[in-house]
C-alpha cells in the first residue's frame, strides 16, 4: 500500500506523448540545462587551475572507493539518515518541514542538559533515556509549528525556518552561558561521561552504535508509513487533503502529529551525533543537516527503504568534496556547486528513467 | 467551401501497457455537424476524445484534420487548429478567479486588461444565457459552475471544432437545455461538435450522426433518424441491435416498506444555510428522514444543495439550527466527521475527483479510504492489505468495474468506473444514513439502474437515504418524497405520490 510508489509510476504513463523516441520538451530542456552545467562547471574548476577530470576523480575516489572514506561517509550518513526519515513522513503529508535543523539542535540541548541526572543509571539505560529526551525536545519544537499552522493558518514553511533561527541563537546562548564547559574556553558543553557515549562498532572507524539506531528507524519509519492507518492517512492527506477530510480523517490532528514526528527524528539525530562522535553539545556540531536532509528525502523520493542509501551518497559525496577542497587548488564553495551539479545529474536521469 | 471531413481517425488504436484502450477505430466528422459518441462507462469515449484533442497520441492510426496528417504533441497543437476540448474533469486552477482561469493559456503575456476580460466573459456568458460572476473564486463554484466555466473557455476559443465530454451530465435541465441552443446556434456557423454522453434524449435532441462504442471498438457509426433509443440501448450494451434487454430499473418497489420506522434518523431544525462566499442559500428549513426512506433534494444546483449536504456530513458549520443524528447524542456538529462516518453515515460526494478519491492512489485504497477504522480492514492500526484487496477483488466483480485490478490507480479508470467505487466504497457495512449527492451523474444507462437499484435495496433494508439529485425522472424512479431548495426557501417535503413533476417544476423555478 505504497501510495508515493503508485504516485511515482502515475507520472511515468501520465506524460503527454510517451514516445521513446521522443525526448519531451522538458527532457531536453533538462538535457541543455546539465550540459551546460557541466561545461560552466568544467570552465570554473580550469579557471580555478585544476583538471576537471582530476577533480571529479578525486572526490568519487575518496567519498566512496577507498576504505577510509567510505567510513567517513557513512558516519556522515547516519544522522542524515535519521533527519530524512522524518522529513519523509511529513513530506508525504505534504507537510513541508524545514525546520529540522532547529528541532535537531533544541532536542539535542534538551537531552544534553538531562545528561547528569542519568549518568549513575546502568550502561544502556541512560542513553535511551537521553534517545528518548531528545525525540521529546524535537517533537516539542515541530508541534510548535504545528500548533501555529492548525490554530492560526500559519505557513510551516515559514514557521519552521523562523523557528530554526531562534533554536540556533538559544543554543548558542546555551553553550555560551549555562550549560558551557567549566573551562569557559569554547561554546560547547564539558565532555559526557564515557557511560553515556554511543560504543564505536568498528575498530578504525568512527561509526558508533548509532548506526543500529539508524536503521532500525529505518524498518519502523518504513512500517509506519507503508503498512498502517496512520502512514496511510497521511499519504492520502498529502495526495488530496479535501479526499482526506470527507473520508473523516482530521487534517489539524495529522499535520501537529507529523511534526512533532519529524521534530522526534531529527531531535533524535542530533543526540546519536552529540553521543557517537562528539561527546559533547558544541555550537554548529551539525551544520545543515537538516537542509541537505532535505535533498537525501527527495532523492529518496520519499521512500524510507532507499533512505540510508542516498544518504550514504549524500555523505559519500561530502567526504569526496572535503578531499577536493584539502588536496586541489579548488575552494570549497565551488566544491557544493559541483556537488550540487552531481545531485542534479542524479535527478534527471531518474526523471529520464521514468519517462521512458 | 470545405469538403470532406474536418477531422477524420483512420485505423487508430491506443493501448496502455497491456490495456487496448481503442482498437482499430475509424470515424469521419464533417463539418457543421453535431456528432453523438455514445457507449457504456470505460468504453473508450474519453480516450478517442483526448486523441483528437492532443492530450495523448495514439498508438496506432492517423488522425487528419481538413485532410492533412496531423500528430499533436500538445493540446497546444490541438487548439492551433482550432479544435477546442471541454473534458469530462475539468482543468481549472480553484485559487484563481474565474477571469484569471479564462486568461490562463489565451491571454498575449503583459499586463492582463481585467476590465476588457471581465466584459468579454459576461458578453460570452449573456450569449450563452448564464450568469457568471467573472470574479469568483473557481474553487468557491459548485461542479455545475464550473463545467459553465470549462464550456464557456472553449466558446471563447471560437473554435472550428468542438469537443464535450459529458458536459450535460452535471448541469441542470435548464442550463444544458441553454448549452444545447448554443450548440445549435454554432453549428449554424458551419462549426462541428463531438458530443459525448449518456443520455439518449440529448443525442435524438441535437445531434446528427451517431457513434457506439463497446469496449473500445466501434460498433456502429450512422445517421441519428436511422435509429430507435432500444436500438443504442442494445448495441451499446451487447454490440447488436435489438438484443433482449435486461429489464427496466426497479419495478418502483411499494413505498411504504415495511422497514420505514417512526423515529426519525436524521432531524433537521430551522437550518440556515450559507454559501461559501456569505450569501444565504437557504433562510430556514425543517425536515426529518426516517429510516427506511429516501428523501430526494431537488433544485437547481447551487440552491444550498452542498451546504445541506456537507453539514449533514459534520463537514461545516451552520450558524443557526439544529441536526440530530440518531445514531449520536446531543448536536450533530459536536461530532467529528470521523465519529459520525463511524457512526453509520456514509457520503456519495458531488465532486468525485475533488473530494472523493484519491487519482494515484489504487482501488483497493480508495476503498480502505472510507473504511480506516473497520476491524476487517485495520487491525492494531496495521493495514490488513490481503482482507483489502480481497474485498476490492469483489467489488470490482459486484459493480463491473472496468479495471486490470485491484492494485490499478484509480485515475486510470474512465469516470463512471472511478464513481462505482466510491458508491461500493460508501454502500458497504450498510450505512443508516446515507448521503448520495448524483449518485448515478457519469454512469451508464445499465450502471444508473444499478444504482438506483442499490439505492432502493439499502432503503428497504432500512437505511434513511437523502438523494441530491438534479434528475426528476431519478427522483420519481425511487424517492419516497421530495423537498425543493430555490431562492432561499425550502418547498416541501410531500410525498411522491401526492405531487406532480408540474408542482416541483414551479417550485424549481421559484414559485
Ligand atoms: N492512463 C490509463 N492507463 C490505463 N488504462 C487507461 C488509462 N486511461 C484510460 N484507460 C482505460 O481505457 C478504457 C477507456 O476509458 P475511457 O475513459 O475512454 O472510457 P469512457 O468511455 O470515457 O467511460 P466513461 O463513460 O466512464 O467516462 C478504460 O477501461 C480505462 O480503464
Ligand atoms: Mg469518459
Amino acid at each position: 500500500m505504497d501510495g508515493r510508489a503508485l504516485n511515482d509510476s502515475t507520472q511515468a504513463s501520465a506524460g503527454h506523448t510517451s514516445t521513446a523516441r521522443r525526448l519531451s520538451p522538458e527532457a531536453r530542456a533538462a538535457i541543455l540545462t546539465l550540459v551546460g552545467g557541466a561545461l560552466a562547471l568544467a570552465g570554473l574548476i580550469l579557471l580555478a587551475g585544476e583538471s576537471p577530470a582530476r577533480v571529479l576523480t578525486l572526490m568519487l575516489r575518496e567519498g566512496f572507493l577507498t576504505l577510509n572514506g567510505l567510513g567517513a561517509a557513512a558516519t556522515r550518513a547516519i544522522p542524515l539518515c535519521l533527519i530524512a526519515l522524518g522529513l519523509a513522513a511529513s513530506f508525504r503529508a505534504g507537510i513541508y518541514n524545514i525546520g529540522a535543523d532547529g528541532q535537531l539542535a533544541v532536542g539535542t540541548a534538551v537531552a544534553v542538559a538531562c545528561a547528569g541526572s542519568v549518568a549513575g543509571l546502568p550502561f544502556g539505560t541512560g542513553i535511551a533515556l537521553l534517545l528518548i529526551a531528545a525525540m521529546l525536545g524535537g517533537a516539542a519544537w515541530g508541534a510548535v509549528a504545528g500548533l501555529l499552522k492548525v490554530r492560526f493558518g500559519a505557513n510551516e514553511i515559514v514557521t519552521t525556518i523562523m523557528l530554526n533561527y531562534i533554536a540556533a541563537n538559544v543554543i548558542g546562548w546555551l553553550v555560551r552561558g549555562p550549560i558551557q564547559e567549566p573551562m569557559r574556553m569554547f561554546p560547547r558543553t564539558a565532555r559526557l561521561p564515557e557511560i553515556l557515549r554511543l560504543p564505536i562498532l568498528f575498530e578504525g572507524t568512527r561509526i558508533s552504535a548509532g548506526l543500529i539506531v539508524a536503521l532500525l528507524a529505518v524498518v519502523i519509519l518504513w512500517f509506519l508509513l507503508t503498512r498502517t492507518r496512520y502512514g496511510f492517512s497521511l499519504a492520502v492527506m498529502g495526495l488530496n487533503s479535501s479526499a482526506a477530510r470527507f473520508s473523516g480523517l482530521s487534517r489539524g490532528r495529522l499535520t501537529g502529529g507529523v511534526l512533532a514526528l519529524s521534530g522526534a527524528m531529527a531531535g533524535l539525530a542530533g543526540i546519536v551525533e552529540v553521543l557517537g562522535l562528539h561527546g559533547r553539545l558544541q555550537e554548529g556540531f551539525a551544520p545543515g543537516f537538516g537542509i541537505t536532509a532535505i535533498t537525501v528525502a527527495l532523492l529518496a523520493r520519499l521512500n524510507p527503504l532507499l533512505i540510508p542509501v542516498a544518504a550514504l551518497g549524500l555523505g559519500g559525496l561530502y567526504v569526496g568534496s572535503a578531499a577536493v577542497a584539502r588536496d586541489t587548488a579548488v575552494p570549497f564553495p565551488l566544491v557544493s556547486i559541483i556537488e550540487a551539479a552531481v545531485i542534479f545529474g542524479f535527478l534527471l536521469i531518474s526523471v529520464l528513467r521514468r519517462k521512458a | 467551401m470545405i469538403s470532406g471531413p474536418i477531422l477524420a481517425l483512420d485505423g487508430v488504436s491506443k493501448s496502455y501497457g497491456d490495456v487496448l484502450a481503442i482498437d482499430d477505430v475509424s470515424l469521419n466528422i464533417a463539418v457543421g455537424e453535431v456528432f453523438a459518441l455514445i457507449g457504456e462507462n470505460g468504453a473508450g469515449k474519453s480516450t478517442i476524445v483526448k486523441m483528437m484533442s492532443g492530450e495523448i497520441a495514439p498508438s496506432r492510426g492517423t488522425i487528419r484534420v481538413l485532410g492533412e496528417k496531423v500528430a499533436f504533441s500538445s493540446p497546444r497543437d490541438a487548439l492551433a487548429r482550432g479544435i477546442s476540448v471541454v473534458h469530462q474533469h475539468y482543468a481549472l486552477v480553484p485559487d484563481f478567479t474565474v477571469a484569471e482561469n479564462f486568461a490562463l493559456g489565451t491571454a498575449p503575456l503583459g499586463r492582463l486588461d481585467r476590465s476588457a476580460l471581465n466584459r468579454r466573459i459576461r458578453t460570452l456568458a449573456a450569449s450563452v444565457g448564464v450568469e457568471i460572476d467573472p470574479d469568483a473564486l473557481v474553487g468557491s463554484l459548485d461542479v455545475a459552475g464550473q463545467q459553465k466555466i470549462e464550456i464557456l473557455k472553449a466558446l471563447a476559443r471560437e473554435p472550428r471544432f468542438l469537443i464535450l465530454d459529458e458536459p450535460a451530465a452535471v448541469l441542470s435541465p435548464e442550463d444544458a437545455d441553454r448549452l444545447f441552443l448554443a450548440i445549435e446556434r454554432i453549428r449554424r456557423q458551419g462549426i462541428s461538435v463531438v458530443l459525448v454522453t449518456h443520455r439518449l434524449a440529448d443525442v435524438f435532441r441535437i445531434c446528427d450522426r451517431v457513434a457506439v462504442m463497446r469496449m473500445g471498438r466501434l460498433v456502429v457509426e450512422g445517421d441519428v433518424t436511422n435509429f430507435a433509443p432500444e436500438d443504442l440501448i442494445s448495441l451499446m450494451m451487447t454490440g447488436e441491435r435489438g438484443a433482449a434487454l435486461p429489464s427496466q430499473p426497479c419495478a418502483r418497489a411499494a413505498t411504504a416498506t415495511a422497514a420505514r420506522g417512526d423515529t426519525p434518523v436524521l432531524q433537521v431544525r430551522d437550518l440556515e444555510l450559507h454559501r461559501a462566499n456569505g450569501s444565504v442559500a437557504v433562510r430556514s428549513m425543517s425536515f426529518d428522514l426516517a429510516a427506511g426512506e429516501i428523501l430526494a433534494v431537488a433544485g437547481v444546483e447551487g440552491n444550498g444543495q452542498t451546504e445541506l449536504v456537507r453539514s449533514i456530513a459534520g463537514l461545516e458549520r451552520q450558524a443557526c439550527g439544529s441536526i440530530g443524528f440518531s445514531a449520536l447524542e446531543g448536536e450533530l456538529s459536536s461530532h467529528s466527521p470521523q465519529a459520525l462516518r463511524q457512526a453509520g453515515l456514509a457520503h456519495v460526494p458531488e465532486d468525485r475527483i475533488h473530494d472523493g478519491i484519491v487519482l494515484t492512489q489504487s482501488l483497493a485504497e480508495n476503498l480502505l479510504l472510507g473504511h480506516l477504522h473497520h476491524p476487517a480492514f485495520v487491525r492494531k492500526g496495521v493495514i490488513r492489505r490481503d482482507s483489502v484487496v480481497r474485498q476490492t477483488t469483489q467489488v470490482i466483480q459486484d459493480y463491473g468495474i472496468r479495471t486490470t485490478g485491484p492494485m490499478q490507480p484509480i485515475g486510470r479508470l474512465s469516470g463512471g468506473n472511478q464513481q462505482k467505487l466510491v458508491l461500493a466504497r460508501e454502500f458497504m457495512n450498510d450505512p443508516c444514513l446515507l448521503l448520495a449527492a448524483h449518485p448515478s451523474r457519469g454512469l451508464d444507462i445499465r450502471t444508473s439502474a444499478l444504482v438506483q437499484g442499490l439505492l432502493i435495496e439499502h432503503r428497504d433494508r432500512g437505511a434513511a437515504i437523502l438523494l441530491v439529485s438534479a434528475d426528476l425522472d431519478e427522483i420519481w424512479a425511487i424517492a419516497d418524497r421530495v423537498i425543493v431548495l430555490s431562492d432561499t426557501r425550502m418547498h416541501g417535503p410531500v410525498p411522491i405520490h401526492e405531487t406532480t413533476r408540474q408542482e416541483v417544476g414551479a417550485w424549481m423555478a421559484g414559485h
